[in-house]
């Protein structure tokens, strides 16, 4: 198996940069690897930049890290796990968007800041 | 060395060309003009005319010219020019094929590739027609980009402070608003909204309504059907809305317009800036709505803006101003050529992807939501036809995005696929834009997995594609079917059909420069230069016989040119013209 990097690394940032700083780096991997040169790697740039772009994101991020593998790897494991009972199509995507909402971000950050 | 790549403004109601030499962005001009109105007509000996001839010729042959081919662009329609039936996408390859000689007579070289923009909010449809247009003009279109964000490449990304733009851009057949992020040389487009159907013609439209009341009530007169007089109106209601951008009042006259029951008809009025503002404030609610639409799309507030950038002719309609200046407290930027910065973006485009210019770099977004269309719930009820969005508004180009679908019926054989442009969740509001079937599935239970994947490239072009999991059955479509419904079939019919006008075009270009003869160079040079030209467009086309003859005859001709040699061009010069028309005809 190939090794996964993930949005830090491809962003060459610590896990403890701010906003601004991943910012950043963003934008001078952008400006060295424009959309017109490589669309792939772009595309891992501004998908790892939408991973951790903010707190909300990061936590995201966090919670729910599957090494980033691609999509149709995504679907065969889910069928795999799921093969004996038939899943819906709302179900599948689901399973397959799992997110959090702002308001559950709130209440996890003012309840960590009260311990 | 790279192909030269020109950057081309395809308005609906001017084109520009320009090209990067040396890290500088020049408009070529064609003699002293930078600006070509976008008119293409047939003269008294049915040559093909383009540009200021064809606007001149407007209101004396209306029947045969033709004016804002752009709005049709992308429908399956056919206009008249001369009795003859034309797709708009042969009209705008005229005007594009025009332009690529002017870049050519410039550059003294063939061109063979162009950036060309489009508004941003053109869809997939149109788009495709655009590049089909440059096909039939000999233009590889190696990009297409949207023309807010082409004006925004003028500028210098490189500055210390990090710039929040919004770009007002309202052209005479479209608007459209982008907001865009200028940091460290990325400038970054955050979201685009517009109308395809909104711009400066529209303006025209309601000064020529008010034009056509008048005369209707003081002479019972229905002026539409005088298509001489309704040229002139248009005519004159155009002219009217440009005095009107700096006088408060404008006299309106045009004597003789028509003969009616035996008398002359004269137009004679007077239009203020106040009434003439009150006739369009419809319209620019539309364009303030937009900026809203943008505005929340980049999620930002107007504190968040430091600039306001206006491009197209529109934007010098003076209550335009006024309205962004209540809204954002600020003037807009005025540096930004408002005609020329939208080709000039083209160029540098063109250069960036040659590898010419580096400094700056440009991600851009789609303005529509592509989806598909599955049984769900709609308004809390089972509805077949819900929206399912894949490719979000506003999403960072290139963008691929999967997503799955399961069948509803055991053993079911075969799916249909549509899908759909737009944000309404019932799918059948918005604009369905494909259909496809995948047939020859697995015999399985239902909940079959279907993948569909839809891929928006840099140039907003759409590709779909879907799979059945288990077999990896797989079909995928390009969106790709704007020109296979019209009449010549295809592009290399439409591509010959158009050459063929040209071929008449060029003999009128000589004849030109033989009077002219201000220059030293020999009229006969010019000629075997155009032809060369000419025959070179035509390669890709003919057989590879027909080439090599061609080759030879091009390379007597060169070095006949090198040294000047007059007497030596006749024979390759005929032989080779002789090949070109039985090529052609």
């Amino acid at each position: 198996m190939n090794i996964i990097k993930t949005p830090y690394q491809i962003l060459d940032v610590q896990p403890s940069a701010t906003d601004a700083e991943i910012k950043q780096a963003y934008l001078s991997k952008v400006k060295n690897n424009p959309p017109d040169r490589d669309q792939l790697l772009f595309q891992s740039i501004h998908d790892a930049y939408i991973a951790i772009k903010d707190l909300k994101s990061r936590i995201s991020y966090d919670l729910f890290t599957v090494p980033s593998m691609s999509f149709d790897e995504l679907v065969d494991q889910a069928l795999k796990t799921t093969q004996q009972n038939t899943i819906s199509a709302r179900q599948l995507n689901t399973l397959l968007q799992l997110s959090i909402d702002d308001s559950t971000i709130q209440n996890a950050i003012s309840r960590t800041k009260k311990q | 060395m790279n192909d030269i790549i020109i950057g081309i403004d395809l308005g609906t109601s001017n084109s520009e060309v320009s090209v990067v030499e040396q890290g500088k962005v020049t408009v070529i001009a064609d003699g002293d003009k930078k600006i070509l109105p976008s008119y293409v007509g047939l003269d008294d000996s049915g040559n093909i005319i383009v540009g200021e001839l064809a606007k001149n010729q407007y209101l004396l042959y209306p029947e045969r010219t033709i004016k804002s081919i752009k709005r049709l662009m992308g429908k399956n329609t056919q206009v008249n020019l001369a009795d003859q039936q034309y797709s708009p996408q042969e009209i705008s390859a005229i005007i594009l094929k025009h332009l690529k000689q002017i870049a050519e007579k410039y550059l003294e070289q063939t061109v063979n590739k162009a950036v060309i923009t489009v508004p941003a909010y053109f869809s997939d449809a149109q788009r495709q027609a655009t590049r089909e247009a440059g096909e039939i003009a000999g233009l590889e279109v190696v990009r297409m980009i949207n023309e807010p964000t082409a004006a925004v490449l003028t500028y210098d990304a490189n500055q210390q402070q990090k710039k929040q733009v919004l770009i007002y851009d309202l052209g005479g057949g479209t608007f459209d608003v982008s907001v865009v992020n200028i940091e460290s040389g990325v400038i970054e487009v955050l979201s685009s909204h517009g109308d395809n159907h909104l711009g400066g013609d529209d303006f025209d439209q309601k000064i020529i309504s008010y034009l056509l009341d008048h005369l209707q009530s003081t002479y019972a007169v229905d002026v539409r059907q005088h298509s001489k007089a309704m040229a002139r109106i248009n005519h004159a209601a155009e002219k009217a809305k440009l005095i009107l951008s700096d006088q408060p009042y404008v006299q309106i006259d045009e004597e003789y317009l028509l003969e009616h029951e035996g008398a002359a008809v004269h137009l004679s009025i007077e239009l203020s800036r106040a009434l003439y503002e009150e006739m369009i404030e419809d319209y620019l609610n539309l364009t303030m709505d937009a900026v809203d639409t943008a505005m929340k799309g980049a999620k930002l507030t107007v504190a968040d803006i430091d600039e306001i950038i206006l491009v197209g002719g529109s934007t010098r309609t003076p209550c335009i101003r006024q309205r962004l200046l209540n809204e954002f407290g600020f003037e807009p930027h005025g540096e930004v050529d408002a005609d020329l910065c939208v080709t000039m973006g083209a160029a540098i485009q063109a250069a960036i992807i040659n590898g010419q210019q580096v400094d700056k770099v440009l991600v851009d977004v789609t303005p529509y939501t592509y989806g598909t269309s599955a049984i769900g719930l709609l308004r809390g009820e089972s509805y077949p036809f819900t929206y399912e969005p894949i490719i979000h508004k506003n999403s960072v180009l290139p963008s691929r995005k999967t997503e799955a679908f399961v069948t509803n019926q055991d053993g079911q054989e075969f799916v249909d696929i549509t899908i759909y442009q737009g944000e309404d969740p019932d799918a059948l509001n918005n604009v369905k834009i494909a259909e496809f079937r995948v047939e020859g599935l697995s015999d399985a239970k239902a909940g079959n997995v279907i993948t569909l994947t839809l891929e928006l490239d840099l140039n907003g072009i759409l590709q779909v594609s879907a799979e059945e999991r288990i077999t990896g059955l797989r079909k995928s479509i390009t969106i790709n079917n704007a020109l296979s419904n019209f009449e010549s079939g295809s592009v290399k019919v439409a591509t010959q059909r158009i050459s063929a006008l040209f071929g008449k075009l060029d003999a009128s270009l000589y004849e030109q420069d033989k009077t002219q003869e201000s220059n030293n160079i020999h009229p006969e040079i010019e000629a075997a230069q155009a032809l060369i030209t000419k025959a070179e467009n035509l390669f890709a086309t003919i057989s590879s016989e027909d080439k090599e003859d061609m080759q030879v005859l091009i390379e007597a001709l060169k070095t006949c040119i090198d040294v000047e040699d007059i007497t030596g061009l006749e024979k390759p010069l005929s032989e080779l013209n002789d090949i070109i028309y039985y090529l052609e005809s």
